[in-house]
């Protein structure tokens, strides 16, 4: 497999869209999972909590250099593989087991202020899901590539097809109001996960 | 002091103002309560995007994890791998079991592969009853079991410790299908620890057992053989016991 450099890495999962990130990730998981999933295995762990937390590995991934995280010089494997290591002992603590957090804990405090969401209950998904399906396709994609994937307003205009920035920063600003009143009507929602 | 616009207030929210925009943010915000509960209220909702966020994502790693272990490649690769090495145990444990179990030679051609009529002969002289004798051992030499074999049964009636007359009533019976009946003679000839004749006695047996599918009393008489590796059967015996 050919090697791809860790600025082209860091470049693509900060400012990439779509398939651009896609590659990127599929490339991480060939180089990566077999590592993480024999790590996990040999820490207490099975192949199916393996996937877990890779995948969840890889959110991470993505949401820390959409926030800016990764700097330039960043060995994105390496750190890949880091961030695996700490949501598995993290996993074990939750599960009240004893590990060793010596030389394989290396302790990124990005990770930690991190929110990941996608381990919800199920019923607060469903809660989402059903905010989601309220404020409508555009607005939702709007939103999301404006907060979520962190694009400039310039870009979300052209992949919507708006006219210029300014009407996707209206458009953002319409959907943003939408949710807001959804939120403010559902403060059961809101509270469930937002707390 | 003039209010940020909503679009500022994101821009903060997700950490996009620098410098002295930032700091002009931040100074408004320590001192208007309606900017801070602004921001609040829009924290709440961009969580709330940024859990929709996390959903959809998973989903998308999902899809990719998936497509990569079913590639060759990947995972996949190590589980093809997985599945070649137990698809070649399986074969071996095949063969070795048809090794060991195959149908080797029927026993009836096994027999007729080791089996050679003894040689043995008998010479006349004055009395009637070495005349009798020779013309059995003619009889026995020809070929002619079944007149050979009366003549040598009623001389040993008479001479019941002769070893040589056992053996040949013995093999006359072996070549006329006699099994038991043969088993009989050369039994009494294994008792009697001839030494000239025992040796004889028990590979004629081994081959009767093996006429009668007796592979168990075959093996064993046959192992009882190659005790003795100066015996004239040894390698015969050593030979068959491995074909069986």
């Amino acid at each position: 497999m050919v090697r791809i450099p860790d600025e082209e890495l860091i470049q693509q999962l900060q400012f990439g869209e779509g398939q651009e990130v896609d590659k990127v990730l599929t490339y991480l998981h060939k180089r990566v999972y077999a590592l993480a999933c024999r790590f996990i295995e040999k820490h207490k762990g099975t192949v199916h909590d393996a996937e877990d937390v890779f995948q969840e590995s890889l959110v991470a991934l993505y949401k820390l250099a959409r926030n800016g995280k990764l700097t330039p010089d960043t060995n994105v494997e390496a750190y890949l593989f880091t961030i695996c290591k700490n949501l598995w002992f993290k996993h074990l603590r939750r599960q009240h087991e004893t590990v060793e957090l010596t030389a394989e804990f290396q302790s990124l405090p990005d990770l930690d202020s991190l929110p990941l969401y996608s381990l919800l209950s199920s019923e607060r998904q469903t809660g989402i899901l059903q905010m989601l399906s309220a404020i409508g396709e555009d607005c939702k994609r709007v939103l999301l590539a404006y907060y979520y994937d962190r694009l400039r307003m310039s870009k979300i205009a052209a992949q919507m097809g708006y006219a210029n920035e300014q009407v996707a920063k209206n458009k953002k600003a319409d959907c943003m109001k939408k949710l807001k009143t959804l939120i403010s009507d559902s403060p059961y929602f809101s509270e469930k996960i937002t707390d | 002091m003039i209010s940020p616009d909503l679009h500022t207030i994101d821009e903060f929210i997700l950490g996009h103002l620098e410098g002295e925009a930032l700091a002009s943010f931040e100074r408004q915000l320590a001192t208007d309560s309606a900017l801070a509960e602004e921001v609040q209220q829009r924290k709440k909702v961009v969580a709330v995007v940024d859990a929709i966020g996390d959903l959809q994502m998973r989903e998308r790693v999902r899809k990719i994890h998936q497509a990569a272990v079913q590639q060759p490649g990947n995972m996949g690769k190590k589980k093809a791998w997985k599945w070649v090495i137990a698809a070649i145990l399986i074969l071996l444990a095949l063969f070795i079991t048809w090794f060991f179990l195959r149908p080797k030679e029927t026993p009836e051609k096994l027999y007729a592969l080791y089996y050679q009529s003894y040689p043995l002969s008998f010479g006349a002289r004055n009395l009637e009853s070495d005349q009798q004798l020779a013309k059995a051992g003619n009889s026995y030499k020809a070929g002619n079991f079944s007149e050979a074999l009366p003549v040598f049964e009623q001389l040993l009636s008479t001479n019941p410790n002769d070893s040589k007359l056992r053996l040949a009533a013995g093999i006359c019976r072996l070549e006329l299908g006699q099994y038991d009946g043969a088993l009989a003679h050369f039994q009494q000839l294994i008792d009697a620890n001839d030494p000239l004749y025992k040796q004889q006695a028990l590979w004629y047996s081994a081959l009767a057992y093996l006429q009668k599918s007796d592979l168990v009393k075959s093996k064993s008489t046959l192992e009882e053989i190659v005790k003795d590796k100066e015996g004239q059967f040894y390698e015969k015996a050593a030979a068959l016991l491995s074909d069986l």
